[in-house]
């Protein structure tokens, strides 16, 4: 085996125990091999000195990095959170607001069309919105706004629909209601209930947390001469 | 592809985040052994290149404890052992997890390393490729053929040959 086998070998660490000791005491002999030798093992220690430095570079700048980044991130947090806290506190007074309002002002409106008459038989032609109203007044909203729904679709009167959304509000279904105040189209509005749906709506829209809709509302029934105007007038102050 | 093969690579995001992660993990548990407080992050960037070290020279591709604790456990062992002496050097034996370290603390030449860094940096990146391989990872001229795409043994021994004497040259001028 020529020499620079031999030392491959022994940088390799594949030398078998009795062939190392042969070659240390080679170098003993060969000034040339040991020059040969000391260079690589030099070179060696080198390498993973110079690595370890490279590495070590490196690592003191990921910290330096961290310690210039930071103070300025835990600003940075300590700002979004408060930010966080401010808004929650935020929602959570104006929703508060809006729903100490809700509460204070929504009552469903009377049954104004047709007083109920208990014990009156169901028989009649209009025996559906006799129950939905009778339903009503019990509080059974549910029931009574499928029925006013069912009885929308023989008599078609405005009034109808309106009960039917007091009924989604009084559930809570707030969206609905809004809608179903919207889509009536009050061509004959005998009872003028028309501004109540406005009330109502604004009152929803309140409860929503959709504060301008319900102020805009609000500001149009203010200026009309209704009876749900001077109660628009006085929300309308709570709001501002 | 896993972390160990990842930091082998030297992928310099997951290294990162392998040194960001364990950091502070590292800081309380040699806090608890004594060590100062001023020493910690010198502690953990040293114990972070022998676990890097390792890493390359493949000796933790079976590792079955986590990185976490391998690392941990160096931190361990030099913290111990830098009581018993000043310029503190990591234990090879008696741990739960072996640590495997040269401190190559044969004094070399006045200024050889030095130099070194400078002329080495002047060989080719393939002369500077397969002497690292040898002598800083370890790998065996029959590893060296596989993995850097040499034709056999003996074309991946003529190369580290003329780098040797390129930079043996280099080195003497």
């Amino acid at each position: 085996m020529d020499t620079t086998d031999l030392l491959n070998r022994y940088f390799e660490g594949s030398l078998s125990p009795e062939e190392e000791q042969a070659f240390l005491l080679a170098l003993d002999s060969d000034p040339v091999l040991k020059e040969e030798w000391t260079f690589r093992k030099e070179l060696k220690a080198g390498l993973h000195i110079l690595q370890r430095k490279q590495d070590k570079e490196m690592l003191r700048k990921w910290d330096a990095e961290r310690k210039s980044v930071n103070p300025f991130k835990k600003l940075l947090a300590v700002a979004a959170m408060l930010a966080v806290i401010a808004l929650i506190y935020w929602i959570y007074s104006t929703q508060q607001q809006s729903d100490n309002l809700y509460a204070h002002y929504f009552q469903a409106y009377p049954n104004v069309i047709r007083p109920t008459v208990r014990g009156e038989t169901a028989d009649t032609l209009n025996s559906t919105l006799l129950q939905a109203f009778q339903l009503y007044e019990e509080g059974r909203y549910k029931d009574a706004g499928s029925l006013f729904q069912q009885a929308y679709q023989y008599n078609r009167e405005d009034y109808t629909l309106f009960y039917a959304a007091i009924c989604q509000m009084e559930n809570g279904n707030l969206r609905e209601a809004i809608q179903q105040f919207e889509a009536i189209t009050w061509k004959n509005d005998a009872y003028a209930l028309k501004s109540w749906a406005d009330w109502y709506r604004a009152l929803a829209y309140l409860k929503l947390g959709e504060v301008p809709e319900a102020k805009e509302l609000l500001s149009q029934l203010s200026r009309e001469n209704h009876a749900a105007s001077s109660l628009a007038i006085k929300l309308l102050g709570e709001l501002n | 592809m896993n972390r160990i093969e990842a930091l082998k690579r030297g992928d310099p995001s997951i290294t990162r985040m392998e040194y960001e992660t364990n950091r502070e993990g590292f800081f309380a548990f040699l806090r608890k052994l004594g060590a100062s407080e001023e020493s910690l992050a010198d502690r953990y960037q040293d114990a972070f290149i022998i676990l890097l070290e390792n890493i390359r020279k493949g000796r933790l591709d079976q590792l079955e404890a986590r990185l976490s604790t391998y690392l941990f456990a160096i931190g361990k062992y030099s913290y111990f052992n830098s009581k018993k002496q000043p310029d503190w050097i990591p234990l090879d034996e008696n741990s739960e997890v072996r640590l495997s370290w040269d401190p190559f603390t044969d004094s070399l030449p006045e200024g050889f390393t030095e130099k070194l860094e400078r002329q080495f940096r002047l060989l080719g990146l393939k002369c500077q490729e397969i002497l690292k391989a040898f002598y800083y990872t370890g790998l065996k001229l029959d590893e060296i053929v596989s993995s850097m795409g040499y034709e056999n043994k003996e074309t991946a021994k003529s190369q580290k040959s003329r780098c040797l004497q390129q930079l043996k040259k280099q080195l003497r001028s």
